[in-house]
């Protein structure tokens, strides 16, 4: 089950309320806040497993953390909710720099709260020390193993959102080789990351998914992969076709590369597990992109795996045009952000159309929604 | 107030002739579908030697995704309100100048093609049908929305015309005939005269090419008429009066377009009479077989 998340007056959000599953995608003009919604449960994540200013660290730093048009009496709140619980964080500046007031809610009763510049906090009623290098979710987990709140804290720990591989640094470099099986969040151990998983029993049928992906999604560019370690690096041959001679990743299309850092981010991540690829499209012609789609529909197909591409293409779109309630909007003019397109309008009438000309032509999503129209230049 | 989608395939149109209704129909609403950017031309074919990719009956080609904009502007259900009237306007263009009927023909398929290709039930594809009949037309600029400029000096200024034209008197703007030799005697190999669709054409009847000679007699600027800039400033304060009363036989075309957008605003145009109205696109509300207000 998704958690769902919330937010107001954080960064671009003034408000969402939001639960992907399955493989979906998120659409919305520049600015709107996708990468901001897309790193929210990274924010959660690293916050709960370590603190508060590492989670704002992974998800965009700690300025400009209020939205431009929330007042100055208004709170920064986020909130994660799995069944019935909640976890809520109200952040604010105060003369001591960040400050956080944390709550957990079982049904509408709050069990755990910290009080903004506090040094106790009260659980189930007792009064407990801060520690500062954890937060009080986590220590309460810790300490008393409490079963009301280790469901949300795990959850909060299956999300991963990829953006900015680091391509450049892949290709001089290779990766380090570490026993690493899940990919870094910019892609750096892919190469280390394949191998491990290669040569483990358990996860070859992973490689080998993977390896006829790439094949389908990049026909006569992409055949097959061998490693090489020297010293503590891992790097990556490849065979761009049967018989051709293999060549270093360094000489390899960036889409090759980015095709490849997206499959093993689904494919070998842990389950269940929340994924977010940001800029899918970037590199990708789109027969690939299409081929990729194809292939991490087909490996989560029974999987507790949630995937949301982040995206301007209207290529990935029309892949939804089977599935629309599984395309999400940042629609300007809407309180609560985002919609799915089917709550935008009627089934029957988006089947007139392909998603991506709808997104093309600026009726979905478009920077334009709800804004006066120009004046004629002449008048 | 009544809403009016405009369903434009030009840059210009979709910029300006929102603009150009509205200072003829002030109490009107006007707006261009897309709301970002015009859909795909699709009469810069031959419309009598299209392939399948082009065929009314291909649900992705750019008359079928015109016809789902125009459609999809007046049923409810939509993202906005439903429009009160759609008007799906294009340039016939020179390569169908020949045989308009043809063009109308492929309209009257596409909408056709459209609902029986739907997923809708009989009843709601029965109700889109008496919908689409009452409240969307499709109109044809001849051969292109720059021959209307010919008619209003003021426009060509706007365009930044250098010099007047000089134009066969007896043709009607829509069948216009430049008779400046020096436009003529321009080499037919000429880059800056040649239609961007890539056909040939007839120089002569070639308003957008006339008019890119007028705005730069010299042919030595890069991009003298752009269709963005130029064009849109023609086109958004358009005399229409002005354009229809000069013109030779009226400008069958546009004269059936603005009476049926007239009577469909409940705003009749006493300057048009039905006689002077193209009868291939004229309003045709009581012909049992039309498909639209007016085809």
């Amino acid at each position: 089950m998704s958690v769902i998340f919330e937010a107001e007056n954080y960064r671009g959000l003034k408000k969402v309320r939001w639960a992907p599953s399955g493989v979906c995608a998120l659409v919305g003009p520049n600015g709107s806040g996708k990468t901001t919604l897309l790193r929210l449960g990274g924010l959660f994540r690293y916050t709960v497993e370590r603190t508060l200013n590492e989670g704002l660290a992974v998800s965009g730093g700690s300025l400009g953390l209020k939205h431009f048009d929330a007042k100055d009496t208004d709170s920064i709140t986020l909130r994660a909710t799995l069944d019935s619980s909640s976890y809520q964080l109200r952040i604010q500046h105060t003369g001591f720099g960040i400050e956080v007031e944390e709550s957990f809610f079982c049904g509408s009763t709050r069990i755990l709260h910290r009080p903004f510049l506090a040094s106790r906090f009260e659980f189930d009623g007792q009064s407990l020390p801060i520690d500062l290098d954890r937060m009080c979710l986590k220590l309460v987990a810790d300490r008393f193993d409490d079963q009301r709140v280790v469901p949300v804290l795990t959850g909060l720990r299956q999300y991963r959102t990829y953006r900015d591989y680091r391509i450049e640094y892949l290709r001089d470099s290779g990766s380090a080789t570490t026993g690493e099986t899940v990919l870094s969040l910019q892609g750096a151990n892919v190469f280390s990351v394949l191998r491990n998983v290669r040569d483990n029993f358990g996860s070859r049928d992973r490689f080998q998914f993977i390896m006829a992906a790439m094949r389908t999604a990049f026909p006569g560019a992409f055949h097959d992969l061998a490693f090489s370690t020297s010293g503590p690096r891992t790097h990556a041959m490849f065979l761009s076709r049967i018989g051709s001679d293999a060549l270093p990743f360094s000489s390899a299309p960036n889409g090759v590369l980015c095709g490849l850092l997206h499959l093993v981010a689904v494919v070998c991540g842990e389950t269940p597990c929340h994924i977010a690829l940001d800029e899918f499209e970037n590199s990708l012609h789109p027969h690939a992109i299409r081929s990729i789609i194809g292939s991490i529909r087909e490996w989560c197909e029974d999987k507790d795996i949630t995937v949301v591409l982040a995206t301007h293409s209207p290529v990935v779109m029309d892949e939804f045009n089977d599935e629309k309630e599984s395309l999400f909007v940042m629609q300007p003019g809407r309180e609560v952000q985002p919609a799915a397109v089917t709550e935008l309008a009627d089934r029957e009438w988006l089947d007139q159309f392909a998603l991506g000309r709808l997104y093309t032509g600026g009726e979905i999503g478009s920077p334009n929604k709800g804004k006066p129209k120009p004046e004629p230049t002449a008048a | 107030m009544t809403r009016v989608a405009l369903i434009t395939t030009g840059k210009c149109e979709h910029r300006a002739l929102h603009h150009a209704l509205k200072r003829l129909f002030p109490e009107v609403e006007f707006e261009s579908l897309p709301p970002d950017a015009p859909l795909n031309c699709f009469t810069s074919i031959d419309v009598r030697h299209l392939s399948d990719k082009n065929s009314p009956t291909n649900p992705d080609s750019s008359i079928r995704q015109l016809v789902a904009t125009m459609v999809g502007a007046v049923i409810p259900g939509g993202i906005d309100d439903p429009f009160n009237f759609a008007f799906l306007i294009d340039d016939l263009e020179l390569c169908n100048d020949g045989h308009p009927h043809e063009v109308v023909e492929l309209v009257r398929k596409a909408v056709r093609s459209h609902v029986e290709q739907s997923k809708w039930s009989l009843a709601k594809q029965e109700r889109v049908v008496e919908a689409v009949r009452d409240k969307c037309s499709c109109h044809l600029l001849r051969p292109m929305v720059e021959a209307y400029f010919f008619g209003d000096p003021a426009a060509l200024a706007r365009a930044k015309a250098a010099r007047p034209p000089q134009l066969d008197p007896t043709c009607d703007f829509e069948q216009l005939l430049a008779t400046d030799p020096e436009y003529l005697a321009v080499p037919d190999d000429n880059d800056k005269l040649k239609p961007h669709n890539g056909g040939t054409g007839d120089r002569a009847r070639h308003p957008k090419s006339y008019l890119t000679f007028l705005c730069d007699p010299t042919l030595t600027r890069k991009r003298p008429y752009a269709e963005t800039k130029e064009g849109t400033s023609a086109l958004e304060s358009l005399d229409w009066h002005a354009v229809i009363q000069s013109a030779a036989l009226k400008c069958p075309f546009l004269s059936a377009f603005l009476e049926d957008l007239s009577w469909a605003v409940n705003a009749p145009l006493d300057w048009i009479a039905q006689e002077q109205t193209s009868e291939l696109t004229r309003m045709k509300l009581d012909d049992p077989a039309r498909v639209l207000r007016n085809i």
